[in-house]
């Protein structure tokens, strides 16, 4: 049988990663986003989607890039996360690509020893390869990462360690 | 009953067990009346009403172990030698916790619980009232045992809208036969031949003398062949069969009994109202009383919290959209400053913003419910805790008018709780003390609620022995909270402070009733939750204040709007006590705290953005906040302030970006996301972040993670 797999590009810095057209809820452009202390340093803030407060993850700083540079292009993929809305900013979402589930490689086991466990394969699209994720595990990965980051212990250390002890107070 | 009748019966039995709740509740209260006063008649008229109801509704509902058990005290209520009682409130008190643990079983789907216990004190009670017993016996002999079930009557309306006779059959056993329960046995198959049988009295588990078995059969058949049926040689010596008339009547409830026709020896009393008058008060006060809620429920709506929420918040959505509405109306006065149609635009605004108040005034109204709710299960609450304190307290509430939003109710029931035993088992004295003090040997526990400004306060207080601030002290620093020269020079009220503290706890040694230290800590953080505030008013000897402060609603708040780093914040403006202007030169640091000097007081400051560099001119203006949180003041320096909105708030419930600093969120008119402060998460920040290396300063609360490693080096440098 030979099924497409509608896979919703995206860009993120050089690369093009790829989600199912079925995990996105919708796409954005990027409105305000209004910062919320104290949050990780890829949790870009919060937006107003309609009236409904969403919470925004700069997917270019989680993937590790330095330097980010807003520009018009940019998007925010609001995906559905177990009931609850959440945004990614991306630098693009422009196409549609159907993949025949027969170019879909399952993800090298070296990504998930290495934590990319958010990876659930690589598609081939005309001679370029697409990074597909999964939205949920991208976002559970996003939330883990804070608590163990927030984690340790209640030092003064500065204002960041200050930070993290008050939040595991909680 | 057919099928379709479930999701009905399952819609009755939910209003059954609020009702329920209520008569619980009421009954508790006749209970401690009539503990306070024994023999009160109206208090013993009220109970027997009450459990007469409770009886009823739980036919109605089919739920038959708990309408027998109310129909069995209804009967030994009903003796007249009841009444002088001694122990008819404490049966009343156990009647209550007894069907209070039957309904909880039944709603959960559970076994029943054991009731012994009150079934044992029904019969003593029954016992003791022998001489007035046997009188009504002598009237009557089966005058208390054909009384059929609300439940059973509807088994007979039933029968009649099949188009069934019903029959009311009363068979003699025949004194030689030596086992009545198989001539029971024998009498139910010999009638199922012929019909259904819809109730037999005496109950198969009931041990009352089985001479005589009375029993309501459904059937087809004519007279006579029902009758043959019967004759059971050397088992049934008598018989008695009588057709129930009524099936023309409408079913309605506890309207038609089975009414009695010529052979039936004891007549079968009736509720109906105009029907025949029985000597029995009882019947005649259950149907008065079910016909006075009758006209009350007409006027009284039960509606889902749900259902109101949802129209509360579309009421948040309008006064959105309003303040949308300003914001294009302003732009367009001020591109179009000499068009006439703005006036037109002005009223109607003003108008829809009048109607938009009102609205919401109203929505918030339907929220509203007297505190008397919550008040009214603490009566019966102090008595136990004081009985098992062996102490003596009276229990005086006022002020139970007071409204306060249902979810806000709800939300202080469980810290309420815990500052009324904390009250009883701690802060008031047993008698022995109490008289040595020269005090009255009856401690008096008093709650209270009244309206404030913008809040509702509710206190406890007691005139116990207070709390000692300088044995919270001790405890301080024994438990390394505090140390020695912190505590000198701690005020009183900074140290009662600790008692909120999670695990603290002043008492010497832990009762069952309450060991300190979660209870209190529950007060704080619920309190917090709810932007409320708890203060302490004690003094040594004379007893103990607790007050609560509460914001009259969860949902609309009116708030400060201000920036800091560009970005703009709220806080809820009832925290805020004044807002100061200074100069950067102003500002002094005492002890590694920026404080400013106002009015001859010194207010240790935060500020919520960055510090500036060493270049940013000295002479900058600032504004600072004055916070209020009881006794304390925290200055908040921001960059600049927007102005005062009402905000609905929305919850940040989001995993994410969750952060005890900010308390909420709302949407502004431009479809900005202003966030809330949660000037108690930034107190206690403020407390746990304390630079002590000179020149450093506490700053940057509102600045994300990443934000902050990239601070300018000076504030960085928070030190050990």
């Amino acid at each position: 049988m030979n099924r497409d797999v509608h896979i919703v590009g995206f860009q993120v810095g050089r690369e093009t990663y790829g989600v199912p057209i079925t995990s996105l809820h919708e796409i954005v452009r990027v409105p305000e986003i209004t910062a919320v202390p104290d949050a990780a340093e890829y949790m870009e803030g919060v937006i107003n989607l309609r009236g409904k407060i969403v919470s925004v993850i700069d997917l270019r700083k989680r993937f590790g890039e330095k330097k980010v540079t807003p520009g018009k292009r940019n998007r925010i993929l609001v995906v559905e996360h177990k009931g609850r809305l959440s945004g990614l900013i991306v630098d693009s979402a422009t196409e549609v690509l159907k993949i025949p589930a027969a170019d879909i490689e399952a993800s090298p086991t070296a990504f998930a020893e290495g934590g990319l466990n958010c990876v659930t394969g690589l598609g081939k699209y005309k001679g370029r390869l697409i990074v597909l994720l999964d939205t949920a595990r991208l976002l559970e990965f996003s939330g883990l990462k804070r608590k163990e980051e927030t984690g340790e212990g209640a030092g003064q250390r500065g204002p960041a360690a200050e930070a993290r002890g008050a939040s595991a107070g909680k | 009953m057919s099928p379709s009748s479930d999701e009905r019966g399952a819609e009755l039995r939910q209003i059954f067990f609020e009702s329920a709740q209520e008569l619980l509740q009421s009954l508790n209260e006749e209970a401690l009346k009539l503990e306070k006063h024994p023999g009160d008649g109206e208090a013993v008229r009220n109970i027997r009403r009450v459990v007469h109801t409770l009886k009823g509704d739980a036919a109605a509902c089919g739920f038959r172990e708990l309408s027998e058990l109310a129909h069995e005290l209804e009967d030994a209520l009903a003796l007249e030698a009841a009444s002088s009682h001694s122990a008819l409130a404490e049966m009343a008190f156990v009647a209550a916790d007894t069907f209070g643990n039957m309904l909880s079983a039944y709603r959960n789907k559970k076994s029943l619980p054991p009731t012994e216990s009150l079934r044992r004190m029904v019969k003593e009670l029954a016992g003791s009232a022998g001489s007035g017993k046997r009188r009504r016996k002598a009237s009557g002999e089966a005058t208390a045992a054909v009384v059929w079930t609300e439940y059973e009557q509807l088994a007979v309306q039933n029968a009649f809208s099949q188009g069934k006779q019903v029959y009311q059959i009363g068979a003699r056993i025949d004194p030689q036969c030596l086992m009545p329960i198989a001539a029971r046995q024998l009498l139910l198959n010999a009638l199922s031949g012929v019909g259904e049988v819809l109730g037999v009295r005496p109950d198969a588990a009931s041990r009352a003398e089985r001479k005589r078995l009375d029993l309501l059969l459904a059937s087809d058949a004519p007279v006579e062949q029902v009758t043959a049926r019967c004759r059971i040689p050397t088992v049934i010596s008598q018989v008695k069969v009588a057709p129930v008339k009524g099936g023309a009547k409408p079913a309605k409830k506890a309207a038609s009994r089975p009414e009695p026709r010529k052979e039936i020896e004891a007549p079968v009393r009736l509720a109906e109202k105009g029907a025949v008058p029985t000597p029995s008060t009882a019947e005649n006060d259950g149907s008065e009383t079910a016909q006075a809620s009758a006209a009350v429920a007409d006027n009284i709506l039960r509606v889902d919290a749900e259902r109101i929420d949802n129209v509360l918040n579309l009421v948040g959505e309008l006064i959105i959209g309003k303040s949308m509405l300003q914001q294009a109306l302003n732009e367009f006065a001020r591109r179009h400053p000499k068009e006439a149609l703005r006036g037109r635009f002005t009223d109607a605004m003003a108008f829809q913003a009048r109607v938009l108040n009102d609205l919401q005034r109203s929505v918030m109204k339907i929220r509203m419910v007297p505190v008397e709710q919550l008040f009214r299960r603490f009566p019966r609450m102090v008595r136990d805790v004081a009985r098992q304190c062996g102490k003596e307290v009276e229990l005086v509430i006022s002020g139970q008018d007071t409204d306060l939003d249902k979810s806000i109710l709800d939300a202080i029931a469980e810290p309420l709780t815990h500052l009324v035993r904390n009250a009883v088992s701690h802060g008031i004295e047993d008698a022995y003390e109490r008289k040595r003090q020269g005090k009255a040997a009856r401690g008096s526990l008093h709650l209270n609620a009244y309206h404030q400004g913008n809040q509702v306060i509710v206190e406890v207080s007691d005139d116990g022995r207070g709390i000692d601030a300088q044995k919270v002290k001790a405890k301080a620093i024994e438990q390394g909270l505090l140390t020695r020269e912190e505590a000198v020079r701690m005020s009183e009220t900074e140290a009662l402070e600790f008692i909120f503290r999670p695990g603290f706890s002043t008492a010497d040694e832990i009762t069952e009733i309450s060991g300190r230290g979660v209870g209190m800590d529950i007060v704080q953080s619920v309190l917090q939750r709810l932007k409320g505030r708890v203060e302490i008013d004690t003094h040594s000897g004379r007893g103990t204040t607790f007050r609560l402060k509460l914001p009259l609603t969860l949902a609309i708040i009116k708030a400060l709007l201000f920036r800091v780093e560009h970005r703009l914040y709220a806080i809820s403006l009832n925290t805020v006590a004044e807002i100061a202007r200074a100069k950067e030169s102003d500002l002094h640091q005492v002890d590694n705290y920026e404080v400013l000097q106002i009015r001859n007081q010194v207010l240790p400051l935060v500020r919520l953005g960055r510090a500036p560099g060493a270049e940013a001119p000295a002479a900058g203006k600032i504004f600072v906040l004055v916070m209020a949180m009881g006794e304390r003041r925290l200055g908040l320096i921001v960059d600049a302030l927007v102005g005062e909105e009402e905000l609905v708030i929305k919850a940040l419930d989001d995993q994410s970006v969750a952060t005890d600093l900010v308390s909420g969120a709302s949407i502004l008119g431009d479809g900005r996301v202003v966030l809330i402060l949660n000037i108690t998460a930034i107190n206690e920040r403020y407390g746990k972040s304390r630079p002590s290396e000179a020149g450093s300063v506490a700053s940057g609360l509102l600045l994300s993670q990443g934000e902050r490693t990239s601070m300018p080096q000076r504030s960085t440098e928070v030190p050990q």
